[in-house]
């Protein structure tokens, strides 16, 4: 990890952070920069809702055995103990029986991944989610690792207080609560493509995303006007749908 | 109907999984238990009536939508509870509109102030010369599944802590998880939540609905009602059912009789 990269990444995200972005998708990019720089193969944000428990809002990689690893955490796992706790959770061995969390063990060795840390997300002395990454080798993370990692949860947040529609809600909560229902109508999008375009969701997530970028509109409002099936999304179902599948 | 009444049985079993533990299965148990100790019927009216209660709140209005998008008021509380929504009817703008719309609370501290004069030039006067001083609106939505809007009103203006508004969000997810149930078991008295994960945690749940919207050529709160109705009637977690549908070991064919 070359600590320059890092800074220009963290500078890069800061400025996405003007004007119409879209929080979905650039909590996806951030997922995405965490899995190029630090030591991780797999990278996903949890937020907590109202209920006080957690959600999943973005995932580097959105094919669903890769999203479950992290929808696990919703009950256990580091994610989970990183948000009720406020400090980072690590786990150098995912294969070692001993290991906590039997579930999502089972589940990340299936998948490949072989060590799991995660930093806490907070603000103004509340805990508001986690972002949890995979590796692919055993070991502790790096500690310039686990620090980026930090830095990158501090975007995030930032991310979550500027997002435009949930600007205007001056209480945390309600800005958490938004953020999640955009989460919600993105899932229900790609759900939506999958089946017109007979595609996988992971896919179908790369192919709203592509199509929101290409146009320079929001994720969250393609998406929402997908599933209603308005006329202005048309042409991504008449093959006009371009960008990368990531 | 044997099936049917194992799938009721089935419904307050999953109440009773929520738990102490969930802050959900808690605000349950307290209204179950109110409920009891007053000798009334368990039903959203009085759940609605409890969070108003709860909040000090001078009045209430539950406004749902069904299917076809048409807003109707299903319960109100107070003398504002009834005024406000006829006011926001009259002059277009409000509350209800806001939360249903943008699917965000509608929250403002003071319908006095500026900030909200700006946000309803019309609504926010009148509002304020019928007696409410601060107004909650709390969108009832899945996604884009719109259910409803549950709108708290005060006569005073009220910066809530963190604590009560987290509070009033359990109570607007316990009248959706309510409400949800209702569509479900349609036709039976079942008054609670039909979700076996409240709130809907499972992504899959809401890919589904996006897939069985395009299998059945249907809107998705219809794609959301079907994918519910089918875990209920199979006696099956709609987390299950869904990631079937995500999977494609399942598809929703048209109804030739229904549509």
């Amino acid at each position: 990890m070359r600590a320059d990269r890092v800074v220009d990444t963290l500078v890069e995200l800061a400025d996405t952070l003007t004007g119409d972005f879209d929080l979905i998708d650039f909590l996806h990019l951030l997922t995405g920069r965490c899995v190029e720089l630090l030591d991780a193969d797999a990278a996903g944000v949890l937020m907590a809702h109202s209920h006080g428990g957690l959600q999943v809002v973005a995932s580097a990689d959105e094919t669903p055995e890769v999203v479950d690893l992290f929808q696990i955490q919703v009950e256990e796992g580091p994610g989970f103990e990183a948000w009720l706790g406020g400090e980072p959770v690590s786990h150098p061995d995912l294969a070692d029986g001993d290991a906590p969390w039997p579930r999502l063990r089972e589940m990340a060795v299936t998948a490949g991944y072989a060590a799991v840390y995660a930093v806490p997300m907070r603000l103004r002395e509340q805990n508001i989610g986690a972002l949890c990454l995979f590796k692919s080798t055993t070991g502790e993370p790096g500690e310039d690792s686990v620090r980026a990692a930090k830095a990158m949860v501090d975007v995030a947040t930032i991310g979550l207080i500027q997002a435009r529609v949930v600007r205007q809600h001056e209480d945390l909560i309600e800005q958490l609560q938004t953020a999640l229902t955009s989460r919600i109508v993105v899932e229900q999008a790609k759900g939506f493509v999958a089946e017109r375009l007979g595609v996988d969701v992971g896919a179908a997530f790369g192919l709203l995303r592509g199509y929101a970028r290409a146009r320079s509109r929001r994720l969250t409002e393609v998406a929402g006007e997908v599933v209603t099936r308005s006329a202005n999304v048309q042409d991504l179902f008449d093959g006009g749908a371009t960008g990368s599948a990531r | 109907m044997i099936a049917e009444r194992e799938a009721l049985n089935r419904v307050s079993t999953i109440r009773d999984e929520w738990g102490e533990n969930s802050p959900l299965g808690r605000l349950w148990a307290m209204v179950t238990a109110l409920a009891e100790e007053r000798g009334r019927e368990l039903s959203v009216e009085f759940v609605c009536a409890v969070a108003a209660e709860r909040f000090g709140t001078a009045g209430f209005c539950l406004v749902v939508t069904g299917t076809t998008g048409v807003a109707k008021l299903r319960s109100t509380g107070g003398e504002l509870g009834r005024r406000i929504p006829e006011i926001e009817a009259t002059v277009g703008e409000g509350p209800v509109g806001d939360a249903l719309d943008l699917a965000c609370p509608a929250v403002v501290p003071d319908l006095d102030a500026a900030q909200a004069l700006r946000k309803w030039p019309l609504f926010a006067p009148l509002a304020v010369e019928a007696g409410a001083r601060a107004c909650f609106g709390f969108p009832l939505v899945v996604g884009v599944v719109r259910v409803g809007v549950l709108v708290l009103l005060h006569g005073t203006p009220i910066a809530p802590e963190p604590a009560v508004l987290r509070e009033a969000l359990l109570f607007a997810d316990l009248v959706l998880a309510m409400l949800l149930g209702e569509q479900v078991a349609a036709g039976s008295t079942v008054p609670g939540p039909a979700e076996d994960e409240f709130p809907l945690a499972s992504p899959a749940v809401h890919q589904a609905t996006g897939m069985v919207a395009v299998q059945l050529n249907t809107d998705p709160d219809t794609a959301f009602a079907r994918l519910r109705a089918r875990a209920f009637a199979d006696g099956r977690r709609l987390s299950d059912v869904a990631a079937d549908v995500v999977a494609r070991r399942m598809r929703f064919v048209p109804d030739p009789y229904i549509g």
